[in-house]
């Protein structure tokens, strides 16, 4: 069997073929590409709450870490202390 | 003299350039693309889901994710086969979603009996949305695209007796539904499949 085709249905086929224009197709088109893809939106939703959560916590995160400069800077006054009375 | 705009040179480029181009993101280049490349993809589906509204439709998702990968394509002379593929899994996916398969056979004419050519086209649609959906894509592979049998098994991943057997068998059905409404000539008459 070769790959000959029926010259009847090609001929339909043929016939069938329309030349549709492109005028209402495009700008269509160009609205749908244009439009934001919603993993897109997500991800910049996502993004913005990261952004807000990070900026709330960068004040505690700052208070933890000057408390924590105060702990390890009595830590050595009493190391230094204990020293010098021992 | 004066130079011609980039549209109209995108307009006459040869096609290789502009799809190399589109390639880079050249958005005016994608749309030159699809100016030219529009008809074809929507002839195309319209044979594969019969609903012209519904081939528009899935002809712009098709593009739209051509746009989207394009920068992955590998040569330029691999587009058209590339975007039938696009094409192909678009109206795939489609199918899969509930009930389209099924819908699509089922479907009644919903649109009146149009002047010669549209009416031609309605029936020939008709006819093909009758046909299994491997089986028509098989055909519309072979008569719409002009693609051998071989090629044709490496579209879709079949074995070539299977894409012989269905271009075969798909042909013959599609003989025997339209030969009962053309005239002796070959031309089928306008909207008669959807009247009787």
């Amino acid at each position: 069997m070769n790959d000959e085709l029926d010259p009847r249905l090609a001929q339909w086929f043929a016939a069938a073929e329309r030349d549709l224009p492109a005028a209402a197709f495009m700008p269509q088109f160009e609205s749908l590409r244009q439009r934001p893809r919603p993993l897109e939106t997500a991800g910049r939703i996502a993004l913005l709450i990261a952004h807000g959560l990070g900026a709330a916590a960068r004040p505690l995160l700052q208070l933890r870490l000057e408390f924590a400069g105060c702990i390890a800077a009595a830590a050595v006054m009493l190391i230094i202390g204990l020293a010098m009375h021992g | 003299m004066t130079a011609p705009s980039p549209g109209r040179q995108l307009g006459e480029a040869h096609e290789a350039i502009v799809i190399a181009l589109a390639m880079r993101g050249d958005s005016a280049a994608f749309n030159e693309l699809v100016r030219r490349r529009q008809a074809w993809l929507r002839n195309f589906l319209r044979r594969l889901c019969r609903d012209p509204a519904l081939a528009d439709d899935l002809a712009q998702q098709s593009l739209l994710q051509a746009w989207r990968s394009l920068p992955a394509l590998k040569s330029a002379a691999a587009f058209t086969a590339w975007l039938r593929r696009l094409a192909i899994n678009t109206w795939l996916q489609h199918l899969r979603t509930a009930g389209n398969a099924l819908a699509t056979r089922l479907e009644l004419p919903t649109e009146p009996a149009l002047p010669a050519m549209a009416g031609l086209q309605l029936d020939l649609d008709q006819a093909l949305a009758q046909l299994r959906e491997d089986v028509r894509l098989c055909v519309v592979l072979a008569y719409h695209e002009g693609l051998s049998h071989s090629e044709i098994a490496a579209v879709m991943a079949l074995p070539l007796g299977t894409v012989k057997s269905h271009v075969t068998r798909g042909s013959a059905q599609l003989r025997s539904m339209l030969d009962a409404y053309a005239s002796p000539t070959g031309e089928l008459h306008a909207g008669e499949l959807h009247e009787r």
